[in-house]
Formats: C-alpha cells, sequence, structure tokens
C-alpha cells in the first residue's frame, strides 16, 4: 500500500527512496524556497530576484520523480547533462532546459541582464565628480582582492574558484555570474545563488557598517555639485570609444562590455523603442528567467557540495570588506577635498559597492538620516556607476590573467 | 535667489504660495527623485516671489524651482 | 607567479584602466565642448 502511494505521489515518495541526507536537504531546500520567495514578496529581499528563484527551488526539491531507467529527478531541468545529442533530447523534456543550455554557460542571460544596467546608468551622474567617484569605487573593489588572497591563502582553493568567489565583492550580479562560469564552471550555481543572495540582503546589513564607520556629524554632510549638462553627443562619443577601449585590453569580458555600453548607447541616442525594450522587457525577462532558472538549479544533489561553507563565508567577506574599503574611500575623498577646502560626505563610499541603485539610495538615507536636506544622491550615483565599470574590469582583468597565478 | 533642483524627478508636493513669508530650512515642497522622496529647503528667510513648477512636473538637475525675496 | 604580487597586479591594472575609461569621458567632454565655446565666439 505504501509503495503503491509513493508511486502515486512521486515526490513525497522519492524522498523515502534517497538517501536520508538528501532528502533532508531537499525538504529544507523546499523550506528555504519558501523564505526567498517570501521575503522578496515583503520586499526584504529583491522581489525582481527572490521570488522566481524560491519558486523554482521550491518546484525542483517538490517536484522530485522516478524517472525512465531507474533515475531520480525532475522534467524542470538538468543541470549535468552535457553530452549534445543528449541535450537536444532533453530540452524537448525539461521545461526550462532550452533557456538553459542556450543562455546561461555563453554567459547570454548575464549580457541581457547587464545590457538593462546600461540602459538605466546615467552616465552625467560620473561627470559631476569623476575623479573621485573612480577612486572611491576602486576603493571599494577591495573585497574582490582582498577575497581572492584569502581563498587561496585560508581556504586552500585554486587561484580560479578563489577568483570566482571574489568577484562577489564586486557587487554585480551579472559579473559573477560569468565570472564562475569561465574559471569555475562546477561551482557556478552555487556561486552564483550566494551572490544573489547576499546582494539582496545588503540592503538591510550595510546601514550597519555606514553607521559604524562614519560618526553622525560627518554623514549629514551635504555636497553642493553641479551635474553637467552634458550633451548627448558627448555621451555617446565616450560610450563608443570606451566600449572599444575595454574590448581591445579585455576581449575575454569583450561580451560584458558590448552589452553594457550597448545599452547605455541606446539610451543615449534616444532610440525610444530600443530604450524601452533593453530597460523594460529585455531586462525583466532576463532577471525573471535568470531567478527561476538559479533556483531550480538548487536541487538537493547539486548544492551538497562541501565547496558550499566556503563560498558562503567568503561570499560574505568579500561584501564586507568592500563596504569597508568603500567607506575607506569616502574618508580618503573627504580628506582631500577637505585640503581644497570643499565637502565631500564619507557615505558616499558605500555607494561604490556596486548594486545600483541601491548602495546609492543607501548612502542618501543615511545622509538624509542627520540631515534631512542632504543631497548626495547625484555624487553617489556617480559613485555607482563606476563601481560597475571597476567591477567589470576587474572580472574581466581576472578572467584573462588567472591563469598566470601558480600557488 | 533662485532654489534650484539638484536632481532629476518629479514635483510631488508645494508647500508654499507666492507671497508667503519663510524662513530658512523651511521645506518649499517635495521632489520624488528614484523613487526617493527629496525635501527643497529653503535657504535663506525671505518672500516667496515665484513658483515655477506645478505638482506633476518632471524636472531637470539645475532646473529652476522658486524664486525668494 | 605567487598570489600576492598577482592581487597587487590586477588590483594595479584594475585601477589603471579605470582611470584611462574616466580620463576618455573627461577627455570627450571638454573635446566636444570646446569647439562648441569657439563656435559661441564667433
Amino acid at each position: 500500500m505504501l509503495e503503491f502511494l509513493s508511486y502515486l505521489f512521486p515526490g513525497i515518495g522519492t524522498l523515502f527512496v534517497m538517501d536520508p541526507v538528501t532528502s533532508i536537504v531537499r525538504i529544507l531546500l523546499i523550506v528555504f524556497g519558501f523564505v526567498l520567495a517570501y521575503l522578496g514578496f515583503k520586499g526584504t529581499l529583491e522581489p525582481l530576484i527572490m521570488i522566481p528563484m524560491g519558486l523554482g527551488m521550491i518546484a525542483v526539491n517538490a517536484g522530485t520523480m522516478f524517472l525512465a531507467g531507474g533515475a531520480i529527478g525532475n522534467i524542470i531541468i538538468d543541470p549535468l547533462v552535457s553530452d549534445p545529442s543528449a541535450i537536444v533530447d532533453v530540452m524537448q523534456v525539461n521545461f526550462l532546459q532550452p533557456i538553459y543550455n542556450l543562455t546561461f554557460s555563453n554567459g547570454l542571460i548575464a549580457c541581457l541582464v547587464f545590457m538593462g544596467i546600461g540602459a538605466r546608468s546615467e552616465i552625467s551622474f560620473l561627470l559631476a565628480k569623476p575623479w573621485s567617484s573612480i577612486a572611491v569605487a576602486l576603493f571599494a573593489e577591495l573585497g574582490t582582492f582582498v577575497t581572492l588572497i584569502l581563498g587561496v591563502k585560508l581556504f586552500g582553493l585554486d587561484a580560479p574558484i578563489a577568483a570566482a568567489i571574489a568577484t562577489i565583492g564586486g557587487a554585480d550580479g551579472p559579473m559573477v555570474l560569468v565570472g564562475s562560469l569561465m574559471m569555475a564552471p562546477e561551482l557556478f550555481v552555487p556561486i552564483s545563488i550566494i551572490a544573489y543572495l547576499y546582494l539582496s540582503l545588503t540592503y538591510g546589513g550595510y546601514p550597519f557598517i555606514i553607521k559604524a564607520l562614519v560618526p553622525k556629524k560627518y554623514r549629514g554632510i551635504d555636497m553642493y555639485v553641479e551635474v553637467p549638462e552634458v550633451s548627448q553627443k558627448t555621451k555617446f562619443t565616450f560610450i563608443i570609444i570606451a566600449c572599444a577601449f575595454l574590448c581591445l585590453l579585455l576581449p575575454v569580458a569583450a561580451p560584458l562590455f558590448v552589452s553594457f555600453f550597448l545599452g547605455m548607447a541606446v539610451k543615449e541616442a534616444n532610440m525610444g523603442h530600443y530604450t524601452e525594450l533593453l530597460e523594460k522587457s529585455l531586462s525583466y525577462l532576463a532577471t525573471l528567467l535568470l531567478g527561476l532558472i538559479l533556483g531550480a538549479l538548487c536541487e538537493a544533489q547539486t548544492i551538497l557540495d562541501p565547496q558550499v561553507i566556503r563560498i558562503l563565508i567568503l561570499g560574505i567577506l568579500a561584501l564586507a570588506i568592500s563596504a569597508v574599503g568603500g567607506l575607506a574611500g569616502g574618508w580618503v575623498m573627504y580628506l582631500i577635498h577637505k585640503r581644497k577646502g570643499e565637502d565631500f560626505n564619507p557615505t558616499v563610499g558605500i555607494a561604490g559597492v556596486s548594486c545600483v541603485p541601491t548602495t546609492a539610495k543607501l548612502a542618501q538615507h543615511a545622509a538624509q538620516e542627520e540631515n534631512p536636506f542632504a543631497m548626495i544622491l547625484p555624487v553617489a550615483m556617480g559613485a555607482n556607476i563606476s563601481g560597475v565599470i571597476t567591477s567589470a574590469i576587474a572580472t574581466g582583468v581576472f578572467i584573462t590573467t588567472i591563469s598566470m597565478v601558480v600557488k | 535667489m533662485e532654489v534650484k533642483a539638484r536632481m532629476p524627478g518629479q514635483v510631488m508636493a508645494i508647500n508654499v504660495a507666492v507671497g508667503d513669508a519663510v524662513n530658512a530650512k523651511d521645506v518649499l515642497g517635495t521632489i520624488e527623485a528614484m523613487k526617493m522622496e527629496q525635501p527643497i529647503p529653503c535657504p535663506k528667510a525671505g518672500t516667496v516671489k515665484e513658483i515655477k513648477i506645478a505638482v506633476g512636473d518632471k524636472v531637470k538637475s539645475g532646473q529652476v524651482l522658486f524664486v525668494i525675496e | 607567479m605567487n598570489i600576492y604580487t598577482y592581487t597587487i597586479l590586477t588590483y594595479a591594472l584594475t585601477a589603471v584602466i579605470s582611470f584611462a575609461v574616466v580620463g576618455i569621458i573627461v577627455l570627450v567632454g571638454k573635446i566636444t565642448s570646446k569647439p562648441a565655446d569657439l563656435e559661441k565666439e564667433e
């Protein structure tokens, strides 16, 4: 009778057939999926990613069944299929398989999201204080580089794997996706999921770091900046020159660069229909599918890798150190500006951690709490966009050169 | 003296009328920029001479919002 | 190359390229506004 029931409801039946650890993890992941989706619903975590991810996670871990040939799995996605003819076969059954196989390992989905980010990046903010913005962004990249060392020295990881995890410190989802696909492909699932999870959490955690490192009276400093009226011609010229320049230097990251700059270019060239396409339809579609597939990849069997703990620890370290680094950069800029008799709010430093526009808004919130009239958002946005550029460059540099490291 | 917008956004509220006496740091209005509400402070005491915007207007960075005597 | 050297070099490289990119935009800005100023003077 029990056997009959377990065949009737394979989702539950498979729980008893699999080894106990896997079954328990499956249940935990279903619960975790609930948590993510619900927190996304409440707005504590980024809903655009967390709701599809949570649901994907639940579906994949609950909807397990007995497949042909005695295997246990699901008809949503199979992350391990690699032989081309097997892939084609499986794409006709698993509903997310075609999207996974055709947009993940080649970075297409990351590039589509990145196009959306480019289409929303207003470069004139960068021009308000260009050198301070980029300096702050470089300080905020500290987490990435320190975590690379920690990964290799403290956890004994191979350089490429450590580098892939370290990109989490760049706080840029698509970068982490591409970085881990190229440098640590077997671990790209846990690395990406943890990256997106932590990036959602920055909203909750960063304010504490800001309060700890920037005393009240400095948080409220106001900065009167002129956001220069930059002609679209200027912006467009910059976009195409920068794109060529970066692709020449780091061809391995060319797909990312061209996507980002295409997004920006479309916005500056006033191509109404294209802008709407990239800014809205395409980027939301890509984000939805990204979240859904990442969740669906979180199957108990894939996730039970001992490296996951290391990724969890290194990931949070990367983002924490980046925050500290960014704020340190904010302080350095404060001192430099003070010498010139100008104001600079050190809180802007946190915006160098390139979670656009979350960290810029966090900086503005923190400043407004102490001084309701403070308006540091323009400078913070400049630092934010610089952060995206530096993260992209850092990831590109890693991918291009990581083979030069010998432990 | 001109009170200018410091971020591009949309005018959410205007709290004064032409002829009102205002003091430094009074909130003249609110602008919504990047989904955040920003109060527009009055820089010095005086009288509202002109209000150059209406609720719902989209404003650019540097655009004149109020003129205070 | 050991990991410390590598990290410092890549950090430096990232910094140099980043500054170069900002340099490009500042330059482009100056070049595209200079002809406009010259035009105005005429």
